[in-house]
């Protein structure tokens, strides 16, 4: 009977392994075997490299600039977008007229698709008509062109990803303010507990399950969301704005170099895979669930 | 220290939440070093109250005073007061010791101060051997102590407490029932509690305020709101079974006083008895709970409930009511009692005894 009921399981779980393994689990295994291999051209088969795709990479000035670049959009992105998610909140965490409209208002280009978020900021950073640039006439200053610039091509990037990212963010820690008892907050006032003590001692404890949350996705995101670039800048101008997805993108599917573009996956994947088992390791130790 | 002179006063304060009223032209005073019962069904502005005290919610009109000192508009802190919430209220990332050092910690208390304060209040409330753990690793019990040694630690004058006891079972209620008033005792504190179990009032107070639908129905003494209450509220709220409420006619030709007016006449259960002769009576149940047996019947129109002690004859199913005159207390049809009737007892006009231990 067990054995049947055993066969009975298999086949209801077949469906979902056979596309999860065709799909999933087979390319990450060839990609990794891939990335060992020389890409096959039409006169020279494929042949065994070994780890000559990843001496590649360290005499590849883009791949370097890739991996600067993508650092220091990390290194914007998270932290502002989560900051900025968590004043949202706060901003809305009461109720005052309007709160409905404002709450929509920040939650707005979540639902946004990217490809179109980044269409209305090309608007905003089009040089001579562009909403800034109208500012900046309007207050003498000369025209600028952020995303076609190299120094701020990276930046304009970030914000856009940032515009978009914190609305989505929001929603997590006003799900999670609202859990904090209005009674501590009573009882802290009691005690003569400035707001921004209570802040900082009780609200933000409170909430870490959620930051840590955040901050995981906020990491993935700042990885893997690159519609963006396709739209604005392309990686340009000089791979100013290039990051490692975006170069993978290019390296595979614009110059066909796919095993060096295999190689490149892992290492992102690797990157990804280390920055979120560490940051579950680290601050679990400091966050409090109940 | 904790020991206080100064009084709560409140005059004429109304809180009103749009159309609706929670108090009405409250006017009060609490005793410094007394311990205070709101006491009244939901929703009758207690905890409104309690709250406007505390700080946490403003008045409407009215002015409240600790001691010499206008309070209205004054932040919580500012009041020096400490408050006791009914869920606790504890920091749930934070552990005992934290949790109790809270206000001090906020209030910059010099470090050496606050270990020697904390290694005394745990001992007093019997948390020394949990000061590490976190309240969700307690039961209810201790996290109500931790909720009570925050509190106490704080060396206020004035601690309120809202409700702390409802989400204790019944065996540690009474415990902790006997312990607060001794904490209360011992430390000098004036407590301001609110209630809606008349038994925790009863056996605490010094001075219950009955309150119903935002007004102040009677303030005195357990026993003076026992015996004799001022309103017919008080005398169907207070006491288990409540006092009857009879029309005259249904105990025509018992002792009653000579009333000239349309009224009512109460009767504690208690005071009930069967009688040689008197107004006839109907047994219509009878509830048998070890001690003592509460007989319903019916007299006339109105329906009663009479204690009798269990080791007396039950009644036959038709007896003649009898009752102590001295124990009748008449109200007018407004509910007011009239208490140009009540019969001079030398028993009220001594020292309230009701908690003297020894």
């Amino acid at each position: 009977m067990i054995k049947r009921e055993w066969i009975y399981a298999w086949a209801l779980l077949l469906p979902a392994f056979v596309f999860l393994i065709t799909f999933t689990h087979l390319p990450a295994v060839q990609t990794l075997l891939n990335s060992f291999w020389t890409t096959p051209k039409g006169r020279r088969a494929s042949v065994f490299t070994g780890l000559g795709n990843y001496e590649q990479m360290l005499t590849d000035p883009i791949f370097i600039k890739a991996m600067v670049n993508s650092a220091i959009y990390a290194a914007i992105t998270i932290p502002a977008s989560i900051v900025l998610a968590l004043v949202m909140a706060l901003l809305v965490h009461r109720s005052f007229r309007g709160v409905g409209l404002m709450r929509m208002s920040f939650f707005t280009p979540t639902v946004l698709p990217l490809i179109a978020v980044a269409n209305i900021w090309l608007f905003f950073y089009a040089p001579g008509f562009g909403l800034i640039d109208q500012i900046r006439l309007f207050f003498g200053l000369p025209s600028a062109n952020y995303a076609g610039q190299p120094d701020t091509a990276l930046y304009s990037v970030a914000i856009v990803a940032i515009w978009k990212e914190a609305g989505f963010f929001m929603i997590f820690f006003l799900a999670a303010l609202q859990t904090v008892p209005q009674t501590l907050r009573e009882a802290a006032a009691i005690e003569g507990c400035s707001r921004w003590t209570f802040f900082r001692r009780v609200t933000l404890p409170l909430i870490m399950p959620t930051t840590l949350f955040v901050s995981v996705n906020a990491v993935i995101n700042a990885f893997r969301l690159v519609d963006h670039v396709f739209v604005m800048t392309k990686g340009g101008p000089d791979n100013a704005s290039m990051l490692l997805l975006y170069y993978i993108y290019e390296t595979g599917f614009r110059f066909w170099d796919t095993a060096y573009a295999a190689a490149l996956t892992v290492v992102l994947i690797a990157i990804l895979g280390v920055v979120g088992i560490g940051q579950f390791f680290i601050a679990d130790k400091r966050v409090h669930y109940k | 220290m904790h020991k206080s002179q100064d009084p709560i006063q409140i005059t004429s304060v109304s809180r009103a939440f749009g159309e609706t009223h929670a108090l009405k032209d409250v006017s009060v005073c609490l005793q410094p070093g007394a311990f205070s019962v709101l006491l009244g069904p939901s929703g009758c502005g207690k905890s409104t109250l309690l709250r406007l005290i505390a700080g946490l919610d403003q008045q409407t009109s009215g002015t409240i005073h600790i001691g010499a000192k206008e309070v209205t508009g004054t932040s919580p802190n500012d009041r020096n007061v400490s408050m006791v919430f009914q869920s606790y209220a504890l920091f749930p990332h934070l552990n005992v010791a934290e949790n109790i050092l809270f206000g001090l910690k906020v209030r910059k208390t010099p470090k050496a101060e606050r270990t020697q304060r904390l290694t005394r209040v745990a001992e007093m409330m019997g948390l020394s051997a949990l000061l590490d753990r976190k309240p969700a690793q307690l039961s209810g019990g201790q996290q109500q102590r931790v909720a009570l040694a925050r509190a106490v630690i704080s060396e206020r004058p004035i601690c309120l407490m809202d409700e702390p006891l409802s989400n204790l079972d019944a065996k540690l209620r009474t415990e902790m029932r006997v312990e607060l008033r001794a904490l209360q005792q011992q430390l000098g504190l004036t407590v301001v509690y609110v209630t809606h179990d008349q038994v925790e009032a009863m056996t605490m107070a010094d001075q219950i305020i009955v309150m119903n639908q935002g007004r102040i129905e009677q303030t005195g003494t357990p026993h003076d709101i026992y015996t004799r209450p001022a309103t017919t509220f008080t005398a169907g709220f207070i006491g288990t079974p409540p006092m009857a409420l009879f029309d005259p006619a249904d105990l025509a030709d018992g002792p009653l006083p000579d009333v000239r007016q349309p009224h009512l006449i109460g009767l504690r259960a208690e005071d009930m008895h069967v009688a040689p002769s008197g107004p006839s009576a109907r047994i219509t149940g009878v509830e048998y709970l070890g001690a003592d047996r509460l007989v319903s019947a019916t007299a006339g129109q109105t329906r009663f409930i009479m204690r009798m002690p269990a080791a007396a004859p039950v009644p036959p199913s038709e007896f003649p009511l009898g009752w102590s005159p001295e124990a009748v207390s008449v109200f007018a049809t407004n509910g007011q009692r009239l208490t140009q009737y009540d019969f001079p007892t030398p028993s009220l006009a001594q020292k309230d005894t009701t908690h003297e231990t020894a």
